[in-house]
């Protein structure tokens, strides 16, 4: 039988060994298959990576160094409009009895790895529990929301991006202060849900994380209002929203491990606030030299 | 040497795919080189090593993304077990035979992981196929049919291994 098996009919045997397995990986639990995938991924893909990063290292770290330097001044000229704002709406808060405005922590990781068939969005960073991060933290990128951390091991953690069937966060119109819930759809399209047909939403209003739900903290840019219809039994609108983040594009993100009072002591450990100083005494050459 | 050279195809196929063709997308639709590698194998091989190479390619793929872990095994192992066997019926060796079977195979491909990913809503596949489909079978059909013709003259033979049907070669 078995010579039968792998002998004349060895091709069929194959390929029905091929479709069991790949059903058996298919119904694993998923946290198997995420510890099967990371074992595995990162013996097959860590050489690549490595080589990879070097190269691009290599061939970008100049210029992007230099043209950091320069958006670092500019923003730190913006912090400091932003720091007398904050004082005022800090005690105008505490005179209203409202709690004080908090501000996220961040940990900037480094994407070693991303999903590499063209419909699913996952993305692998170089941090880990060592890092201090865990499971559902969310994940930013300088434009906007990225997603949030799946599972986390020492060195590695997994992000889950927005474009994924199995996402949905609560996000609010900036404008208008309408909630919802975006959901993904296909590519780069997103949709909102829950929102009412006399809601008022228009087309280019900004949208940002609501913080109901207590994953996602308050204010974190998410995408624009594309497209605003009212469905055809006339109950809701079908709002259509293209996200911030390119999430093919992407290469470094920032993971919000908790959200912190807004001080600078505290959101600049002593090396940071350190290089903040020597930054700020620096911005004007480092103007002068980005804008040459 | 001659189990060699597939493992190398498809290492590197996997390879560029995770490095180089993220840089390679236009408007978000990038080719698919594991498909190449499988059809390349799997025309060049037969259905036994075109199964093989589509269910380790694919698995390679699913490594990246673990939600669906074995979606891209499961497509590419039937794929390259089609492609396979279907090469003793046409001549493999021609750039046109491989534009049409390369956008083919990626429209089946998909047509089978979608059905799985989008959990059978129907409208769903549809939309996914005409929109993320069909501009990357055309991409991945015209990268493919570049790989064919770089990789044929390594082969040492006019008819590559990488596309020569049984017709062709007698």
């Amino acid at each position: 039988m078995f010579r039968g098996l792998f002998g004349r009919y060895r091709d069929r045997t194959l390929v029905g060994v091929a479709l069991l397995l790949s059903t058996l990986l298919l119904t694993l639990d998923r946290s198997l298959q995420a510890d099967l995938a990371r074992g595995l991924g990162a013996s097959l893909y860590a050489p690549v990576q490595a080589v990879a990063r070097t190269t691009q290292d290599l061939l970008f770290l100049r210029r992007e160094n230099r043209q950091l330097r320069r958006v670092v001044a500019t923003l730190n000229l913006e912090r400091q409009r932003l720091l007398q704002y904050r004082d005022e709406v800090a005690e105008l808060r505490r005179v209203a009895g409202f709690a004080a405005e908090r501000f996220p922590d961040l940990m900037p990781c480094e994407i070693v790895g991303r999903s590499t068939d063209h419909f699913q969005k996952t993305l692998q960073l170089a941090c880990g529990v060592g890092d201090s991060l865990d499971a559902n933290m969310p994940v930013a990128a300088y434009s906007g929301l990225v997603g949030r951390v799946r599972n986390v091991t020492r060195q590695r953690a997994l992000v889950e991006t927005l474009a994924s069937p199995d996402m949905a966060v609560s996000v609010r119109d900036q404008r208008s202060a309408v909630v919802g819930i975006l959901r993904w759809v296909r590519g780069n399209q997103f949709r909102l849900d829950r929102v009412d047909a006399v809601e008022d939403v228009l087309v280019g209003d900004p949208l940002v994380t609501s913080g109901l739900g207590g994953v996602y903290p308050r204010g974190i840019p998410v995408g624009v209002v594309t497209r605003v219809e009212v469905s055809l039994d006339g109950l809701f609108k079908q709002v259509e929203v293209r996200p911030h983040v390119d999430f093919a594009g992407l290469k470094d993100v920032f993971v919000v491990r908790r959200v912190v009072d807004w001080e600078e002591k505290i959101l600049y450990p002593p090396e940071q606030a350190r290089l903040l100083y020597q930054l700020q005494a620096h911005e004007g050459a480092a103007l002068q030299e980005g804008g040459d | 040497m001659s189990i060699l050279m597939p493992i190398l195809v498809g290492y590197v196929a996997l390879a560029l795919q995770a490095t180089l063709v993220p840089h390679l997308g236009i408007a978000g639709i990038r080719p698919d080189l594991p498909l190449v590698a499988t059809a390349m194998i799997a025309l060049g091989r037969g259905a036994t090593a075109g199964t093989t190479a589509g269910f380790l390619i694919g698995l390679g793929q699913d490594l990246t993304n673990p939600a669906f872990l074995g979606l891209n095994a499961l497509a590419k192992s039937l794929l390259g077990h089609g492609l396979g066997t279907l090469r003793e019926r046409f001549d493999a060796g021609t750039a046109a035979t491989h534009v049409a079977v390369l956008f083919v195979a990626t429209i089946l491909h998909d047509l089978l992981y979608l059905t799985i990913y989008m959990r059978l809503v129907l409208s769903e596949i549809m939309l996914a196929l005409a929109t993320r489909t069909l501009p990357t079978a055309v991409y991945t059909a015209l990268v493919g049919m570049c790989a064919f013709a770089l990789l044929a003259p390594m082969s040492g033979r006019r008819s590559s291994r990488f596309g020569r049907s049984r017709i062709a070669s007698q």
